[in-house]
């Protein structure tokens, strides 16, 4: 019996743990994936618990946004109204005064207030009582064999032990390990010599020994591994990979038993009276847990959610006049239509591109496109995965010089093979214990070029994306090709014919562009440029699996102007003009350059049209250029002659630690026609995705929606939000202290825990926060009863609505009426400020989104 | 660079960052420029002022100009790189003020004519640093690291200080161009009997510029302050930690006369480069496989000047240097470089390490054919011999490395082609050092005895067993004693929580729980 509850105990625990992904796919997680079945303000509870740190941010941020931000009233009572609805405002008994001022006073009342008791590992406990450092050195010692044993690729002498599962390993060096030994862990050796080769037998040993009581253990558990929370995040990382190809992975147990090993030595350890005590603690864990939270919680989710308030009533305003606006006529033919993800980044520039002509039209898309594949470059032999991470890709795509043979692949294949390994071998030269001395006197001259390259920024840029820079002009190959084929080991790449056209047609229904093709059509991936930056793959597209966009764009420009494909459409009603060109682009989000890979495109196209579609997008790019700027710092030299020059240089600087702002600044989802929000200045905050209700009478389209992209993007949002509120437990803490590990991912400084989330440097230039912590307001034009239904379908998704992980409105379509999710499917209508509806009426109100 | 304003307003860190920047290339174009003087001119060695034996002056020949070179332009590198870096930290300016102050000691190192005032900027050096290892000090690894580095600069503080007073016992006078002019007349009488305070005296360098520049069994720090922010790990690392091997070749005239202070340095050299490069295999980390890599390059130089081979000590000092600054700078590309890297199919066989046992073999065996070619014998020159050995032993294991997956035509021209451009590289440099600083440097040619050539012989066959070793490892990873050493040499052989607890012993830091960084104010 006790042995069911241990167990189910560690699932729960093990389940609260979020993955983290390794730097060279870095995605962004939302942390508190496994508490999503919780409301906000039991998280809150759980964090300080077990994290021993806060989810929300400091009183004193919200006195000052209080004090400065545009918050109204309205706002604080709207917010009071949702906290009642919770049932959680009783917390707060004595709160009335339901205006800023009461606020405040309440805010100032609760400043200093006691949070929820911690959960202590022994670890933590000795250090409390005996004022030691446990538990900085437990962190370290475990962050050390975590490091060896998951390395990818740094160190020359690999950890002996490979190929056994994670507890063996360990156990197996640990009885060498003489470190804690010296460190006055003195039975360490004889404890390892002593453990069960079962993991979960370890644990049920020393939960036996800790006697930490039933209702406890869950939390207790949690804190053990939230102690190396990092670790514990790369390897639920891992075992959720080996889940989606379904395999079992139980790594994550045989680290909590490991961890708990350590817990053990320490507890043995306790002299004198120190077991007593113990026990009096753990036993103080079978205490209920209080259903309310603390006040200094609720007042400052109240303040949290009035900030939430604010920003969605200056947005609605902003929309108000665009909400009755009606489709514009399709009579008139555009030049272009342009396709870019929906990624806040975009907002900017498709707002300034549309700026440039009335002729073109932008789309907002998932900017892996529909196209979930996997992506093998010349002279690879496994390929990248550019789909979102909720996905496994269904495809390999092999990467062909343009126009060529078989066998001039297959050559170019064995110099790009060659030269690594000539690379393979330098660098045994350059790193083995002998050859590094005379490697040094070599080569280590010419180091000062590199130097000096590198300090003058003169090495030519490395553009982001897979294919940019190459020698040879390279091309996505469709064609179906198997295993036989040189490089691509025991497995088919390419797309069969028939796949060709179904693909083709659901990325087409998705986008919600099945008829009214523009002359050309961009379908523009985007990725980062930034040199040095262990954190460069955080920047590309998180709905590639965190790599720039480019590959799944040219596929899908290659499909589209198939002509079979094409011939294979119009048999299922999707007429696409045998004038349409399909354009392949990147937009590469550091510089906003758009590079267009006009040489793939193989069909004859109106080469002077196509001149003034660069133009446009080169304009829209200066235009963008100058707006971010105020934002990098660099306002005062929007008018200098080399203005763009500079932002290029920029992106190239290796002491760059802020090369762009990535998507901070992030507050909402608008999934609607481009007519709801186009003119508007959204400031770069906000996800658009293009969603007509018309063109989807099943409402599958509407499901996609809410199933992947908003769970994507609320995952950025709460990554961005969680390394604002609390970038110690959270973020990555500071980049000039970053020491990469593993080649997957980084310590501050000498060692400790693996950090998780984004660097301090991404959401603060030193003086203020760049991203505001809101939760994300999901805004969708659709009917109240259509959503419902998604929610039903997919609990896991209406647990972030119900418990306040992200905020739900509903636009009537067609119409100017909004409604909020109140949980439990039920809806509110949401009273808007119908305001003037003329053109600076919403200038105004969207310019107001501008972060304070 | 004695311009240095004593408070920078941090609340003007960009400004300060912009000046510090602009001052480390007025220094680096100073020392371009002196170098042209010293072209034209020769050795420079002029008194500002003079107080008996204590002179204020600056003593500037090769080895001057080209180290000052060396430590302005990687200050001047390291100055513009934190400007942008360091951006947004509150407190910026002081940062930049002591990675300016730091800078400027070292130079000030470099150019004194003077024993009394190398020994000052000596301390000045490691006191500026000490700001920078401690310049987060909520960090307890940062406070320990920088304690533990304190403690061994003292140490090494009061070696220099025995230094000092020895020099002036033995020569009356501290200054440099004195002390050298009066050697010629001591050599004579050297190699016979007593010289007892000489011998006193440069054992005393030795060990000095061992604690300075991380040598065993006082290396420990160096690897732990990685709690500073990367800048200062590059010029730490580049332009600071060899000071020790600075110390040795700008004294070697004097250090040269003792065969026993050299011969400990040898040893303790040759021990450092061997333990550190172990070490350094094991580690996952980027930059503390950087740290034990320079404390093992470290080592290597300093076994260099043991064998007397002061100019290649100084090539590797300088390249080393350049090397290092540029690994720590771009520390952050290694996830874009081992993206595009390529990692071997599957494992090999052992086979391949009998033919690389027997490949090396051949390869020292060339170089003895070689040397008897030419006719520098083995007995006239035997740390060249091993120098030369261990290059190309190296060439083997690099070539065996190309090889060994596959030996297509192609594979062989490529690697007959970078042997051939590394040897021809290795040589040139070599010459090109020689003729600058050889004219400069004493020829150390000590009658050797039989524990020497002993010495020797054991290095060359602990090299070579390393390199054989390191072949083996993805094949020995089940034997008993080989998981033993790897647990050992990944925690450093334990020489780091030994020291770690000495210096907790003597000067505790306070074990409170990290607070959120400085940075969030």
């Amino acid at each position: 019996m006790k042995n069911d509850v241990l167990l189910q105990s560690m699932q729960t625990a093990c389940r609260r743990i979020p993955p983290l992904w390794p730097l060279k796919n870095f995605v962004a997680v939302n942390p508190f994936l496994g508490m999503a079945d919780m409301p906000f303000a039991g998280a809150a509870g759980l964090m300080q618990r077990v994290g021993h740190g806060d989810i929300l941010m400091p009183p004193s941020y919200y006195l000052k946004r209080l004090e400065t931000g545009d918050i109204q009233d309205e706002d604080i009572i709207k917010a009071c109204q949702q906290l009642e609805r919770d049932g959680a405002l009783k917390g707060l008994p004595e709160y009335d005064h339901r205006n800023v001022d009461g606020l405040v006073r309440y805010l100032k009342m609760s400043e200093g207030g006691q949070g929820q008791d911690p959960v202590l590992t022994v670890a933590d406990w000795r250090d409390k009582n005996e004022g030691t450092a446990w538990s900085a050195f437990v962190v370290e010692e475990v962050s050390k064999w975590c490091s060896v044993y998951f390395d990818e690729g740094q160190s020359s002498w690999r950890m002996p032990w490979r190929g056994q599962s994670f507890y063996k390993a360990w156990r197996e060096a640990a009885r060498f390990d003489a470190n804690p030994g010296l460190m006055g862990m003195g039975d360490f050796r004889k404890i390892v010599d002593g453990l069960s080769e079962d993991p979960m037998e370890t644990i049920q040993m020393i939960m036996g020994i800790l006697e930490v009581p039933e209702a406890g253990m869950t939390d207790f558990l949690h804190r053990q591994i939230m102690s190396v929370g990092g670790w514990g995040g790369y390897i639920q990382y891992r075992v959720r990979q080996a889940g989606m190809n379904g395999q079992e992975d139980t790594s994550l147990v045989e680290f909590l038993a490991l961890r708990l090993v350590y817990d053990l030595v320490l507890f043995k350890g306790i002299k004198g009276k120190g077991w007593a005590q113990w026990k009096t603690q753990v036993a103080g864990m079978d205490a209920p847990q209080k259903m309310i939270p603390e006040a200094s919680i609720l007042c400052r989710l109240l303040a949290q959610q009035t900030l939430e308030n604010s920003f969605q009533r200056r947005l609605f305003k902003g929309m108000a006049g665009c909400l009755g606006r009606q489709e514009e006529t399709m009579s008139a033919r555009k030049t272009l239509q342009a396709i870019f993800c929906i990624d806040v980044r975009s907002e900017i520039y498709r707002r300034n591109l549309e700026g440039r002509s009335a002729e073109i039209e932008t789309i907002g898309f998932a900017g892996f496109f529909g196209i979930a594949v996997e992506y093998l470059p010349m002279g690879r032999r496994h390929g990248n995965v550019q789909c979102p991470v909720l996905l496994n890709p269904a495809l390999t795509i092999r990467e062909t010089l343009q126009d060529s043979s078989p066998g001039q692949d297959e050559s170019m294949h064995r110099r790009l093979v060659f030269g690594q390994r000539i690379g393979a071998a330098w660098n045994a030269f350059k790193t083995s214990a002998v050859s590094c001395f005379p490697f040094v006197e070599t080569v280590g001259l010419a180091y000062g070029v590199g130097l000096v390259q590198d300090s003058l920024r003169l090495h030519t840029s490395e553009k982001p994306g897979t294919c940019c820079g190459k020698p040879s002009t390279p091309q996505v190959s469709l064609v179906r090709k198997g295993h036989h084929h040189g490089h691509a080991h025991g497995f088919d790449t390419g797309i069969d014919d028939e796949s060709k056209i179904n693909m083709a047609a659901g990325a087409l229904r998705n986008m919600g562009l099945t008829s009214g093709f523009a002359r050309f059509v961009l379908i523009c991936g985007h990725g980062s440029q930034t040199r040095n930056n262990p954190y460069g793959s955080g920047l590309d597209c998180g709905a590639c699996g965190g790599h720039a966009g480019d590959v799944n764009a040219r596929v899908a420009v290659a499909l589209f102007n198939d002509l079979d494909v094409r011939v294979g459409l119009r048999k299922i009603d999707i007429h696409i003009p045998d004038d349409t060109v399909f354009l392949a682009g990147l937009h590469n989000t550091t510089t906003d350059d758009v590079h267009l890979f006009e040489d793939e495109v193989t069909q004859s196209a109106d080469r002077a049209l196509l001149e003034t579609v660069r133009g446009w997008l080169d304009r829209a790019s200066a235009v963008t250029r100058r707006e971010r700027a105020t934002r990098l710092g660099m306002q005062d030299q929007i008018s200098h002659p080399r203005f763009d020059e500079k932002i290029r240089q920029r992106s190239k600087d290796w002491a760059q630690v802020r090369p762009e702002w990535g998507l901070a600044g992030n507050a909402a989802f608008i999934a609607a026609p481009r007519e709801r929000t186009r003119g508007l200045n959204l400031q770069g905050r906000v996800f658009l995705h293009n969603y007509d209700v018309n063109l989807d009478p099943s409402g599958s389209v509407l499901e996609l929606i809410l199933c992947a992209p908003v769970v994507v993007a609320s995952w950025i949002n709460l990554q961005y939000y969680a390394s604002t509120v609390n970038n110690r437990l959270f973020g990555s803490g500071n980049k000039v202290l970053h020491n990469v590990v593993g080649v997957l991912g980084v310590w501050q400084g000498n060692a400790g825990d693996l950090q998780t989330g984004l660097p301090m440097q991404s959401v603060h230039d030193g003086t203020r926060w760049m991203h505001e912590p809101l939760r994300l307001s999901v805004i969708i034009e659709a009917s109240t009863e259509s959503i419902n239904v998604v929610l039903k379908k997919h609990p896991e998704v209406r647990a972030l609505m119900d418990h306040g992980w992200l905020h739900l409105f509903a636009i009537k379509p067609g119409g100017g009426e909004c409604f909020r999710y109140a949980g439990g499917y039920e809806w509110q209508s949401e009273e808007m400020d119908n305001a003037p509806a003329d053109a600076a009426g919403v200038s105004e109100g969207a310019s107001a989104l501008a972060m304070v | 660079m004695a311009f240095l304003p004593s408070r920078l307003l941090n609340a003007q860190g960009q400004a300060s960052a912009k000046l510090g920047a602009g001052l480390g290339v007025i220094s680096f174009v100073g020392a371009l420029a002196s170098a042209l003087i010293l072209v034209s001119e020769g050795t420079l060695a002029f008194r500002f002022l003079e107080w008996g034996p204590l002179s204020v002056g600056i003593y500037y020949d090769t080895l001057s100009a080209i180290i000052l070179m060396l430590v302005s332009f990687l200050g001047a590198v390291v100055l513009r790189y934190s400007r942008q870096y360091m951006d947004g930290d509150p407190r910026q300016g002081g940062f930049t003020r002591w990675l300016c102050l730091t800078t400027g000691s070292v130079l000030c190192i470099v150019m004194s004519g003077n024993l009394v005032f190398f020994a000052v900027a000596w301390s000045a050096t490691s006191l500026c640093l000490h700001k920078l290892l401690v310049f987060y000090p909520d960090r307890p690894g940062a406070m320990l690291a920088a304690r533990k580095k304190f403690i061994i600069s003292r140490l090494g503080d009061l070696c220099l200080l025995g230094v000092v007073i020895l020099t002036y016992r033995q020569f009356h006078t501290w200054d440099f161009q004195q002390i050298f002019a009066a050697i010629p007349a001591l050599s004579s009488s050297l190699y016979g009997a007593g010289g007892g305070t000489l011998t006193m005296l440069c054992l005393l360098i030795v060990t000095t510029a061992l604690l300075k520049s991380a040598q065993f069994p006082f290396h420990s720090w160096l690897p732990d302050t990685m709690e500073t922010p990367t800048p200062v790990s590059a010029l730490m690392h580049a332009g600071i930690i060899n000071a020790g091997g600075f110390l040795i070749v700008r004294l070697s005239p004097l250090v040269s006369l003792s065969p026993t202070a050299l011969n400990t340095l040898a040893v303790f050299g040759a021990v450092t480069a061997i333990f550190a490069s172990l070490v350094m295999l094991t580690h996952a980390s980027v930059k503390r496989a950087l740290a034990f890599s320079t404390v093992a390059q470290m080592g290597f130089m300093m076994l260099q000047c043991g064998l007397g081979a002061f100019s290649l000590a100084v090539l590797h000092l300088v390249a080393h240097s350049l090397y290092k600054a540029h690994a720590f700078l771009s520390s952050g590309s290694i996830v874009n470089m081992a993206k595009a890297a390529w990692t071997p199919p599957s494992r090999g066989s052992t086979r391949g390490t009998g033919i690389l046992a027997g490949a090396l073999i051949v390869a020292v065996g060339l170089v003895f054919i070689f040397s008897r070619v030419v006719g520098v014998g083995l007995v006239e020159k035997p740390g060249l011999w091993l120098l030369c050995s261990v290059f190309m032993m190296s060439l083997t294991y690099m070539v065996w490395n190309l090889w060994r997956h596959s030996m297509s035509t192609m594979m062989v021209a490529a690697g007959a082609l970078m042997v051939a451009g590394v040897g021809a590289v290795y040589y040139v440099l070599h010459m090109v050092f020689e003729q600058l600083l050889g004219p400069a440097l004493p020829v150390y040619a000590p009658g050797r005895s039989y524990v020497d050539y002993g010495l020797m012989l054991l290095l060359l066959v602990l090299f070579f067993g390393i390199l054989l070793f390191q072949s083996l490892i993805p094949w020995w990873s089940r034997r008993t004693f080989f998981q033993a050493l790897y647990v050992h040499a990944r925690n450093g052989f334990y020489f780091n929580t030994l020291a770690n607890r000495l210096t907790m012993q003597f000067w505790p830091v306070q074990t409170r729980n990290i607070k959120e960084s400085s940075y969030e104010k």
